[in-house]
């Protein structure tokens, strides 16, 4: 059971709690008073990593992106190939279950496109760009699985979708049947996320499956939207999979597993909807009055989400 | 610092304190929503503020007059209507209401704002910090103090007052986050935070300002104009290096580090590369000062408002550095490369 007064130490919180004179000064106080040495120390070594890693890698990819045409090809494979190995073999020997190693592994995974990318570029193989950030999703997901990192599968991720787009670009598969194929590829992948989390630890981190719950729902409202301004050509199966994916979101992440951002992401999504649906109707019906009903009505909207929210944010633990 | 702690400490000093079950309820009580509600309350209530002005503006069709009489009238009963509302509907349609009034007054107010003069800018500034004090809701308040900045940003460019502009908002930033916790003793208890989000946005956003604006006014250069910008720039590289300065030797000061120390040093080395890359890009070293006092106020929003704020900084200076792409390359690879060493460093030191 979770200690409720685990909970941060904020002014408000204080105000609540009635205290007078010298006790109420000394709690604001001590409430405001900064952390420790070791808290400082963790947050300088973090920072410090991901900040050193983040430039080491942004200085590669500009090394990649100078003109380097004096370099024989053979050179620029052997600096990359060797990047790569050189990030794999420091991941493996620092350990892919501490954050450096996994920091490592995830600079490994990017080098593998940029190889992909420099042996396209020396033998002109003619692969299209969805090939080259398909065959990057392959080589990548060793890394992914060997890791298990949750920001290196962020990145996972973010490839397959680019390989998915610039496909469905290539073969001119069309707005509609690209939406529907990237909501059911994040779907998909948010579904399985949550079902694993359960018996691996390591997944129960909520960044990376609130991501995914936005990247899902989103190819799903654009069209919505589109159809609720009568714009044509736009199937009516948009909305009904969006509404039928918010309200199973609303009632896995309130009955379930409590995640208050993902409901909050469903309520909007449904929200959003629904205002342009009822501001397009009304515009017809009630003319100039029309726009502040909608107005209006999207203001009875966000109240009741936020009232809502504020009671699941009450009575979680 | 977790209510339990707190408790702990303050019966250690012999304070009186509540019992046990009033601390779980003032716990359960949780003023402030998470985040994420609030953006939801805060988007929505600019999007209804736009359709309520925008329908109420067609229905009505006032005349300049009345368009400011509208306005008033909005944020006057909005205002009062927040004090009273006790329900949901009525919270986020006293927030629209006031929004939609602000900015029937801005829009009347600045209808003349091709005269460049700073007044109306500093009347809308000036309502705006009213509206911090008495619209008694956290979203309100952080888009008032973020409203309230920028207004007083124009105000400071039409009296050509540029350069003042980071440090006014930065003397405000850490006015706020460094006070004693007793500065804001209820009923101020719950202006700190929205308070001091708002003025972190503002106050980054001020260096975004020497970005944009040469590039908004591009081909106009002059002489004096050369000579306005640099000001401007040197301006704000002071500011963020003092607010960085302040805000460091503050947590060093309560941590009982000395500047003779190790990490009192190595404090004055990473301070001095850091106020160095200042003076070309200001926007990162104010963004690691809001880091700082995220760190010591204990406020992980803070810090996350300086982290992105610092990423978009460092990213611009680099690309805006008149260097090939193969110096870019090699300054990024060492800067981080120097970065990881001193990690290292820190580790082997508190190393057993």
């Amino acid at each position: 059971v979770t200690d409720p007064l685990q909970t941060p130490a904020r002014p408000e919180t204080i105000a609540a709690l009635r205290l007078e004179g010298r006790a109420l000064e000394r709690a604001l106080d001590l409430a405001a008073e900064g952390p420790d040495r070791r808290t400082w120390a963790a947050v300088l070594d973090r920072t410090l990593l991901v900040a050193g890693a983040l430039l080491v890698l942004s200085g590669v990819v500009c090394f990649f992106a100078w003109n380097w045409a004096d370099l024989h090809r053979f050179a620029k494979l052997g600096i990359v190939a060797g990047g790569l190995a050189g990030t794999g073999v420091a991941a493996l020997a620092i350990g892919v279950d501490r954050l450096a190693g996994q920091v490592l592994a995830s600079a490994a995974a990017a080098l593998a496109g940029v190889l992909l990318a420099v042996y396209g570029q020396a033998y002109q193989t003619g692969a299209d760009s969805w090939e080259l950030f398909g065959a990057w999703a392959l080589l990548a997901l060793p890394f992914a699985l060997a890791a298990r990192f949750p920001a290196l599968w962020a990145l996972w991720l973010a490839i397959v979708n680019a390989a998915l787009l610039l496909w469905a670009a290539a073969w001119d598969v069309g707005g509609e049947a690209t939406a529907w194929l990237v909501a059911a590829t994040n779907g998909a992948a948010w579904a399985a996320w949550e079902a694993l989390a359960v018996p691996l630890a390591w997944m129960r981190h909520r960044a990376l499956p609130r991501v995914l719950s936005i990247a899902a729902l989103a190819p799903l409202l654009v069209p919505s939207v589109a159809w609720a301004v009568r714009e044509q050509g736009v199937s009516g199966l948009f909305p009904l999979a969006l509404l039928a994916a918010c309200a199973a979101a609303l009632a896995l992440f309130v009955r379930v597993r409590r995640d208050l951002f993902v409901v909050a992401v469903a309520l909007a999504a449904a929200i959003a909807f629904a205002t342009v649906l009822a501001g397009e109707r009304l515009d017809h019906v009630a003319g100039d009055g029309g726009i502040l009903l909608t107005g209006l009505i999207l203001v009875g909207e966000i109240a009741l989400a936020v009232w809502w929210l504020a009671i699941l944010h009450r009575r979680s633990p | 610092m977790a209510l339990r702690e707190l408790r702990e400490r303050l019966a250690a000093e012999g304070l009186e304190i509540p019992s046990e079950e009033a601390w779980v309820e003032a716990a359960r009580h949780r003023a402030h929503s998470p985040w994420f509600v609030a953006v939801l309350a805060g988007a929505g209530g600019w999007i209804a503020a736009l359709l309520v002005a925008a329908g109420l503006t067609l229905l009505f069709r006032p005349t300049d007059a009345g368009l400011l009489g509208l306005g008033v009238a909005l944020v006057l009963g909005a205002t009062a209507g927040r004090l009273f509302a006790r329900g949901p509907f009525g919270i986020q349609l006293a927030l629209a209401a006031s929004l939609a009034g602000q900015g029937m007054i801005a829009v009347r107010l600045l209808d003349d704002v091709i005269a460049r003069r700073p007044g109306p800018w500093l009347v809308l500034a000036g309502m705006e910090a009213v509206l911090v004090v008495v619209f008694a809701d956290p979203v309100h308040r952080f888009l008032s103090a973020l409203a309230g900045a920028v207004f007083l940003r124009f105000a400071l460019f039409e009296a050509r007052l540029d350069p003042w502009a980071p440090g006014a908002l930065g003397a405000a930033l850490l006015a706020v986050w460094a006070a004693p916790g007793r500065a804001f003793r209820p009923p101020a208890a719950t202006l700190r935070r929205p308070l001091g989000y708002g003025l972190a946005v503002a106050f980054a956003g001020a260096f975004v300002w020497p970005i944009v604006e040469p590039l908004v006014h591009a081909g106009l250069e002059g002489a004096e104009r050369a000579a306005a910008l640099a000001a401007q720039r040197n301006a704000a590289a002071a500011v963020a290096a003092v607010a960085l300065g302040i805000a460091g030797a503050r947590a060093l000061a309560r941590l009982r580090i000395t500047l003779g120390s190790a990490a009192g040093t190595a404090f004055l080395l990473g301070g001095a590369g850091i106020v160095a890359v200042g003076t070309r890009a200001p926007g990162v070293p104010a963004a690691l000062a809001i880091m700082a006092l995220a760190v010591e106020a204990r406020e992980p929003i803070l810090f996350w408002i300086g982290a992105a704020a610092g990423t978009g900084f460092l990213s611009w200076w680099y690309y805006d550095l008149s260097a090939t792409l193969l110096a870019k390359s090699a300054l990024l690879a060492a800067s981080g490369l120097v970065l990881l060493a001193a990690r290292a460093f820190v580790r082997r030191r508190r190393a057993p």
